[in-house]
């Protein structure tokens, strides 16, 4: 498509340097499973002419206990590098193990717009590596 | 270190290094090990079938398609040390001498008479594939008693049952093994706290029955278990399953295909095992994440 804005694309060293961080101030409510996250919707201006969504209405994510450690982790501070590495530090699990169920879940997250990242630059002196 | 076991091969690679491409069976086939950056080594084996067959030359041949010509004649002859060090024919080993680039070595094994060729992609100078990785490469033999290990899932398995399927997903591993009158699956689950939270044993149980339910149904109710092994006491529930009786002309699937769900409260693992016979897996269940404890 002519006008459709490219995605831009990035490295796998940036994308673990990352920092993820939470755009929802809605504090998760913790359950003996894990936590639940209540996020108030909000009405899109063109859809409000079709229906209007109650007063109050909100959307609930459920998360597991993994979840949760994840969703605390990212606090803008700490890169995805960082919480792969806590969640298998803290279940015991192979790296790879924690890596690919954390990144599915944080663009699960992003997707759903509860997250937004801070990239760094390619050539960023801080990113930590092997 | 982390031990990786497949088809066979054996060796001691850093934590960090995980397969993240598993190819091919015993005689022909191909593992790659890769971190979070960037993939690290790779290793190729195949049995080769010339009637006449030189290992010198083969491997010269071998080293020259991955290096080429000049790189070849810089190889030397590499003298293996540790265990099984005499278990290898004409092993050459090219180191790069500029890096970044490819330490490769080439052998035949003299235990399963394959040829291996390890790539390691080395990043700065430094001997990890010749100090820290060959010494502790071991082949096993097919007629012996078999360790496999990936991941976080590692047991033994008796000789003569070979890979079936994998499925190795993040949390929930599964290897099956077969010959011609057995069959084995060795799924292990992490991590049993949560996974006991979203589900009660019997229903993993249960989960485990329904896979083979095209030709199995669930018979009677599950019995206790609880089974020693060297590293402390599993405890678990045992489901038998029957093979249907619309299936009695299926002459080659065994009657009855017991199943095992076990707790390893140590490693906080969900250990599942299914076989054609109990003796197998009472021979298997003590091995399961044996490699849990190698160093």
């Amino acid at each position: 498509m002519w006008f459709r804005r490219k995605k831009p694309v990035i490295s796998r060293r940036l994308s673990l340097a990352a920092r993820p961080l939470r755009t929802v101030e809605q504090e998760l409510i913790e359950t003996p499973d894990g936590g639940r996250l209540k996020i108030p919707l909000r009405q899109r201006k063109w859809a409000a002419w079709m229906f209007r969504l109650p007063e109050g209405s909100t959307k609930t994510f459920e998360l597991d206990a993994m979840g949760v450690f994840v969703w605390n982790h990212c606090d803008g501070k700490t890169t995805v590098r960082q919480i792969i590495q806590a969640l298998a530090k803290r279940y015991r699990l192979n790296l790879r193990e924690a890596e690919v169920p954390t990144a599915q879940f944080l663009q699960m997250l992003l997707k759903k717009g509860l997250l937004g990242m801070d990239v760094p630059g390619e050539k960023d002196d801080n990113i930590q590596s092997d | 270190m982390a031990l990786i076991a497949w088809h066979g091969w054996q060796l001691q690679v850093p934590e960090q290094w995980n397969p993240v491409k598993l190819e091919g069976d015993y005689r022909r086939g191909y593992a790659l090990l890769a971190d979070m950056e960037r993939p690290r080594l790779g290793i190729r084996w195949q049995k080769p079938r010339a009637r006449r067959f030189d290992p010198r030359d083969f491997v010269r041949r071998v080293m020259l398609d991955e290096v080429g010509k000049l790189a070849t004649d810089e190889a030397r002859p590499h003298r293996m040390s540790g265990e099984q060090s005499g278990q290898w024919d004409s092993p050459l080993l090219y180191l790069e001498p500029d890096p970044p680039g490819r330490d490769v070595f080439v052998a035949v094994s003299k235990v399963s008479q394959r040829a291996v060729e390890i790539v390691y992609h080395a990043q700065r100078r430094e001997r990890l594939l010749a100090d820290g990785v060959l010494p502790k490469l071991l082949d096993q033999p097919a007629d012996q008693p078999m360790a496999w290990s990936v991941f976080e899932l590692s047991c033994v398995c008796p000789p003569g049952l070979e890979l079936q399927t994998k499925r190795l997903n993040p949390g929930d591993l599964s290897l099956s093994f077969a010959d011609r009158r057995r069959l084995l699956t060795v799924r292990q689950v992490a991590v049993a706290e949560l996974a006991l939270k979203r589900m009660p044993l019997e229903k993993w149980l249960a989960q485990q029955n329904k896979l083979a339910g095209k030709h199995y149904r669930a018979d009677g109710r599950p019995g206790l278990l609880e089974f020693e092994t060297d590293r402390g006491t599993l405890t678990g529930l045992t489901g038998p399953a029957v093979r249907r009786r619309r299936f009695f002309w299926m002459r080659w699937l065994p009657t009855p295909l017991p199943t095992w769900a076990l707790h390893d409260q140590r490693r906080d693992r969900l250990v599942l095992l299914q076989a054609t016979d109990e003796a197998l897996l009472r021979q298997v269940a003590p091995t399961v994440g044996f490699a849990a404890g190698v160093e």
